[in-house]
C-alpha cells in the first residue's frame, strides 16, 4: 500500500512571508461650497500628493460630493468599509484619520483580553497524567 | 501616568547622574559570580543594543529593535536545561565599558545542547517588549497594550530581549537575576558607638550612597540602592544572550478598542460626569523565531 500524502491547504499568514496592507482603497469626498470642507480641500491640495507617493499600494479616489460634509471612506481586503466624516477638521487632523484608516484591518472593533493570539499547537504538548514525572503517592 | 512623568524626569533631568552602568545598583550585577574553575577569563560584553543590521537597512524597511528604558549592559550567562533534569554551569560576567569586543565564547552547556534544541521542530520564545513578557511562536499575532507611534504597517521589528526559548524537550533560560537591592533605610544597622564609660550608646548607621562618585566606585560594589530608583529601572529580570536567537515581528497595523464610557459621580449628587476612552493598540505578527547555530554564533557573523 503506497504512502498516501495528506491533502492540506497552505495556511494564510499575512506578514510571516510577505506583508500585504489590508487597506486597499481610500475615497475622499469633498465639497467646494460647504465651509466644513475647507480643511479637506486644503488637505487634498497640499498633503494628499505626498501621502499618495508614500503609499503606492493604496488606490486613492477623490471625488466631489456637493452639498455634503467631507467624508473619508476606506475599503479593506476582507470586504468591509469604514467611513469617517471629517467635517470642520484641519488638514493635520484629517491626516491622522487617514493614517487610522490605513492601519486598520477592516475587522469589527473588539476588546481583546489576551495579547497573544496563536493558531499553532502547543510546543511542549498538552499535559497528560500518564506521561512525565507521574504522581508520587 | 506617574511612570511617564518619572521617565520624562529621568531622561530630561539635568542632575549630574552618572550613566546607568556606573550606578551602584547596576554595578552589583557583577557580584553574581560562580567561578567554575581556574583559567576562566570572563568574556567581555557586546554592546549590541544600538546596532541595526545592514541588510535590513538596505531592504528599505524601517527596522528597529525593541527598546527598553534601561540599556542592556550585562551579557547574562545562559543555562540550558532539560525539562526533567537541571544541569547548568555559569560563567562569571563583568560589565565592560564602551568598546565592542570580539565574539565571546559560549558556555559548555549551551554549546552542547543548543544543537539539540535547534533540531527539534517547533520553538517558542518569551520575548519582552518594554519588560512585558509575551510567549510567542512563529505566526502568532500580538496585540501590544500600547500604541507605537512611529511604527508604520509593514515595518519589521527585531525583538532582542528574551528570557526563555524552548522546544518540546529543551528549554534555554537566562541566568538568575541579581539579588534584589534594598534601599539605604532598609539596610540600616544598629552600631555600638565607641563611647567611653559605662553608658552604652547605639546609633543607626545607614550605608552612604554616593551618586556623585564617577570613579571606579562601581567596583566598590555597594550593596545598597541609591535613594531613587524609578520602578521601570529596577532590573528584576535578566535576559538571554542576543546572539543566540533571531526574533522578528512585523507591524500589522493598529486596532482600537470599542468606545468605553465611565460614569463618575458621588452619592447624593445628581451631576454625572462621563469619561470616554478609546485606546489604540499596535498589532504585531511574529514573522520569525529562529535559534542560531553554534558555528553561526561563534563565527561572529553579522546579527542577521
Amino acid at each position: 500500500m503506497p504512502l498516501q500524502a495528506l491533502r492540506t491547504v497552505a495556511k494564510p499568514q499575512n506578514g510571516v512571508g510577505a506583508f500585504i496592507l489590508q487597506c486597499k482603497r481610500l475615497d475622499f469626498h469633498y465639497c467646494d461650497w460647504a465651509g466644513s470642507s475647507k480643511g479637506m480641500n486644503a488637505f487634498l491640495t497640499k498633503t494628499l500628493p505626498a501621502f499618495a507617493a508614500r503609499n503606492p499600494g493604496i488606490e486613492l479616489h477623490v471625488s466631489p460630493r456637493p452639498g455634503r460634509h467631507p467624508v473619508l471612506r476606506g475599503a479593506y481586503i476582507n470586504g468591509c468599509h469604514k467611513a469617517i466624516c471629517v467635517r470642520n477638521m484641519q488638514p493635520a487632523e484629517i491626516l491622522d484619520k487617514v493614517q487610522l484608516l490605513k492601519a486598520g484591518s477592516g475587522e469589527k472593533l473588539r476588546r481583546e483580553r489576551r495579547p497573544v493570539k496563536s493558531a499553532n499547537e502547543s510546543v511542549r504538548g498538552v499535559w497528560s497524567p500518564f506521561h512525565g514525572g507521574g504522581y508520587k503517592v | 501616568m506617574l511612570s511617564l512623568n518619572l521617565k520624562r524626569a529621568l531622561l530630561e533631568s539635568r542632575l549630574p547622574v552618572p550613566p546607568t552602568f556606573l550606578l551602584p545598583w547596576a554595578a552589583s550585577l557583577t557580584t553574581v559570580s560562580h567561578t567554575t574553575g581556574a583559567g576562566n577569563v570572563p568574556p567581555p560584553l557586546l554592546n549590541t543594543v544600538q546596532q541595526v543590521s545592514a541588510e535590513e537597512q538596505a531592504a528599505g524597511s524601517v527596522t528597529r529593535k525593541a527598546q527598553t528604558p534601561k540599556p542592556k549592559r550585562v551579557d547574562p550567562t545562559t543555562t540550558l536545561a532539560r525539562s526533567a533534569t537541571v544541569a547548568g554551569t555559569e560563567r562569571p560576567t563583568t560589565p565592560s565599558t564602551l568598546f565592542s569586543s570580539p565574539v565571546a565564547p559560549l558556555s559548555e552547556s549551551v554549546r552542547d545542547l543548543l544543537p539539540l534544541l535547534q533540531a527539534q521542530g517547533s520553538h517558542y520564545i518569551t520575548a519582552h517588549i518594554h519588560d512585558r513578557p509575551y510567549l510567542i511562536t512563529q505566526g502568532d499575532t500580538v496585540r501590544l497594550p500600547f500604541f507605537m507611534k512611529d511604527a508604520e504597517p509593514g515595518d519589521v521589528l527585531r525583538l532582542n530581549k528574551a528570557t526563555n526559548i524552548g522546544s518540546r524537550d529543551y528549554t534555554l533560560k537566562a541566568s538568575a537575576p541579581a539579588p534584589k537591592l534594598k534601599s539605604a533605610t532598609t539596610t540600616t544597622r544598629m552600631v555600638l558607638d565607641p563611647t567611653t564609660g559605662s553608658l552604652e550608646s547605639h546609633s543607626r548607621v545607614m550605608p552612604a550612597t554616593s551618586l556623585d562618585s564617577n570613579t571606579a566606585g562601581a567596583s566598590a560594589a555597594m550593596a545598597v540602592a541609591p535613594h531613587f530608583i524609578p520602578h521601570i529601572a529596577k532590573g528584576k529580570v535578566s535576559y538571554l544572550d542576543e546572539r543566540l536567537f533571531v526574533c522578528r515581528a512585523v507591524v500589522m497595523g493598529m486596532e482600537s478598542e470599542p468606545m468605553r464610557m465611565k460614569e463618575k459621580t458621588k452619592r447624593r449628587n445628581r451631576k454625572i460626569k462621563t469619561v470616554r476612552s478609546k485606546h489604540r493598540y499596535t498589532v504585531l505578527k511574529i514573522k520569525e523565531v529562529r535559534i542560531r547555530g553554534v558555528e553561526e554564533i561563534e563565527g561572529g557573523g553579522e546579527l542577521a
